[in-house]
């Protein structure tokens, strides 16, 4: 501190020896000494897209040498895409292969896993170690921060898809067009960010054991629920009336309308989109509260 | 120039004052200490200079900006409690992504490292290393900005001796460069050694500031201790001091007129050896000035105490 002499409101108090001592000032500032105007960083080098790119690239890094998540991520999904599609994919439903039917609805299962699952674990552990905080006091916005995380689970989505391709087309003899294929892969990535952005409200506000357990049970109980895992028709009647109700069945018939869109209306492509919006609408004021919640 | 300025700011967890009206600054090259029991405030001043708070009354400005704008921030280099690295990183990988967010150039990262003697931990996991090393990879990650305020929150907590030598050192170091530092530590004499300007922080307030020896200064007892042949309570009564206590085979004698008690003892006990006078330490100072009578703050001067070499007092 610079040894001006603090002139405006410090009082003095005398201690038993008679010293005099500033105390208890609260504008025990250096008077004189007005700011001056930020000076430039020493480094000017900081870019948006630099900083998202790197950002990112971290976290899927991170993804790739953690086992537990990749095994929730990939491999279960793949696996049990594997599992089905060898027992039924060869099998012919609505002018196509139910191979080709479950890339749309078990894509939709692996797509938003990725989605949901992995940032708002990511999310949370940061929390929970302290290293979020550690990234809020530097020079990089949250939100740059959270929509790195969400960033990083495309190609980590589009790696899901490959992989499932792959098994549906040596195990389940599914033939499909290039461009239908990248249509569904979009659709189904572009699609999951309302589920992104309910992880990235469960990663602020709970614990990593907390947001695991509730993403899980959200996951599975919607996917379940929606008719990704198996199809409506082999569930009971129930099922098919609660479906709509849910997001999963709406990514999975948006999806399941690219590769075969002799099975689903337009008015039915229509209303999934609408929900899909409004639910991108009210998921991302809830993330956004539960970030702000989590920054105080 | 002040590089971190906090005029008037106050701050409530619903009806619980945490910070009330608080002032201070720190000037470019300097470096001020902010001690205080705990609970006085003194992470919340920290979250408000760091930009995770918003004060809700008067102002904090780093560099004459807002610290809540990311922008401000790249003159801002942080040292938390703790590190929180995640668990699959190398300490190299994390001061490249670090340098990346500060926008500086590549190899910042590796200078910044080697900057705080810790190049050779680039390979390694940074969950793995000691409580030493991770504050020095903290600590790089602070510079690799090149930042012109350092804010350091209970940096030394859990080191040892040597490492917290070398950590003041560094600090010491960067301060004599001409970035202001802002400390919070529980370790008042290490804060004296390296802190021109001490404020104390007491029940949300600001209760006193000034340099480590104007505070002790205004302290009117000192130490007088000896090894004596004399028990305890003949050495009051010898001397006429009221607390005396015995520690470590020898007896501490706190009084306001320590050249009276010398001449005294002396005269009253020919055995005595290993006669010292000490002024109150920091900590005995700012004990007194929050009300703090913890026995760590009550015990007398020993070499344990003495400041750290290599660090401005």
């Amino acid at each position: 501190m610079s040894t001006s002499a603090s002139t405006r409101t410090t009082e003095h108090v005398q201690t038993e020896r008679g010293a005099a001592m500033s105390t208890a000032s609260t504008t025990d500032l250096h008077a004189g000494q007005g700011l001056t105007a930020a000076p430039p960083p020493h480094h000017d080098g900081w870019s948006l897209r630099r900083v998202l790119l790197a950002e990112a690239a971290d976290e899927l890094r991170s993804v790739v040498r953690e086992p537990i998540t990749l095994f929730f991520s990939v491999a279960l999904p793949v696996g049990f895409f594997a599992f089905f599609a060898s027992a039924f994919g060869g099998q012919q439903a609505g002018g196509t292969t139910v191979a080709v039917l479950m890339l749309a609805t078990y894509g939709t299962f692996g797509v938003m896993g990725t989605a949901m699952i992995t940032p708002g674990l990511s999310l949370a552990e940061d929390r929970e170690r302290g290293w979020l905080r550690t990234r809020m006091v530097s020079a990089t916005p949250l939100p740059v921060v959270v929509a790195a995380k969400v960033v990083a689970t495309i190609p980590h989505a589009v790696g899901v898809m490959a992989l499932m391709t792959v098994v549906a087309v040596t195990v389940g003899g599914a033939s499909l067009e290039p461009l239908a294929w990248v249509r569904l892969v979009a659709v189904l990535v572009v699609g999951s960010l309302p589920f992104a952005l309910l992880g990235v409200a469960v990663g602020a506000l709970a614990s990593f054991g907390g947001a695991m357990a509730l993403l899980q049970a959200v996951y599975f109980s919607t996917s379940v629920g929606s008719g990704l895992l198996f199809p409506l028709a082999m569930l009971p009647g129930w099922f098919q009336t609660v479906a709509p109700f849910l997001l999963p069945y709406h990514l999975s018939r948006l999806g399941i309308a690219q590769i075969a869109p002799e099975t689903v209306t337009a008015e039915d492509v229509g209303t999934s989109v609408l929900v899909l919006v409004a639910a991108t609408a009210v998921l991302g004021a809830f993330a956004v509260w539960a970030l702000r919640r989590a920054r105080s | 120039m002040d590089v971190l300025r906090v005029e008037g700011a106050s701050y409530r967890y619903g009806a619980v004052d945490a910070l009330t009206e608080v002032g201070l600054a720190v000037g470019a090259g300097d470096c001020v200490a902010l001690l205080g029991p705990n609970g006085a405030g003194k992470t919340t001043l920290v979250n408000l200079v760091t930009g995770l708070l918003a004060p809700a009354t008067g102002t904090v400005e780093v560099c004459g900006g807002d610290p809540r704008r990311a922008a401000t921030r790249r003159a801002l280099g942080v040292v938390a409690q703790s590190a929180g690295f995640p668990r699959t990183f190398r300490v190299g990988e994390l001061l490249r992504s670090a340098a990346t967010r500060a926008g500086a150039p590549r190899g910042a990262g590796e200078q910044a490292l080697a900057s705080v003697g810790a190049a050779d931990l680039a390979p390694r996991r940074a969950k793995d290393l000691s409580g030493g090393q991770q504050r020095r990879v903290q600590l790089a990650m602070a510079l690799v900005g090149a930042p012109r305020v350092l804010v350091l929150d209970e940096p030394t907590n859990g080191l040892d001796v040597g490492s917290r030598h070398d950590f003041w050192a560094l600090v010491a170091a960067r301060r004599d460069e001409g970035v202001g530092v802002l400390v919070t530590t529980h370790l008042m004499e290490e804060a004296a050694a390296v802190a021109g300007h001490v404020v104390v922080l007491d029940r949300a307030r600001v209760v006193v500031s000034g340099t480590p020896g104007e505070l002790t200064a205004a302290m009117p007892h000192r130490t007088v201790s000896a090894v004596s042949s004399l028990a305890p309570a003949d050495v009051a009564a010898l001397v006429g001091a009221e607390a005396v206590t015995l520690e470590g085979g020898r007896v501490f004698v706190r009084t306001a007129e320590a050249e009276r008690v010398v001449r005294r003892w002396l005269q009253g006990d020919a055995t005595l050896t290993g006669l010292a006078v000490a002024s109150a330490t920091l900590e005995q100072a700012v004990a007194a000035l929050t009300g703090d009578g913890s026995p760590a703050s009550a015990h007398p001067t020993t070499p344990a105490d003495a400041p750290l070499a290599g660090a401005r007092s």
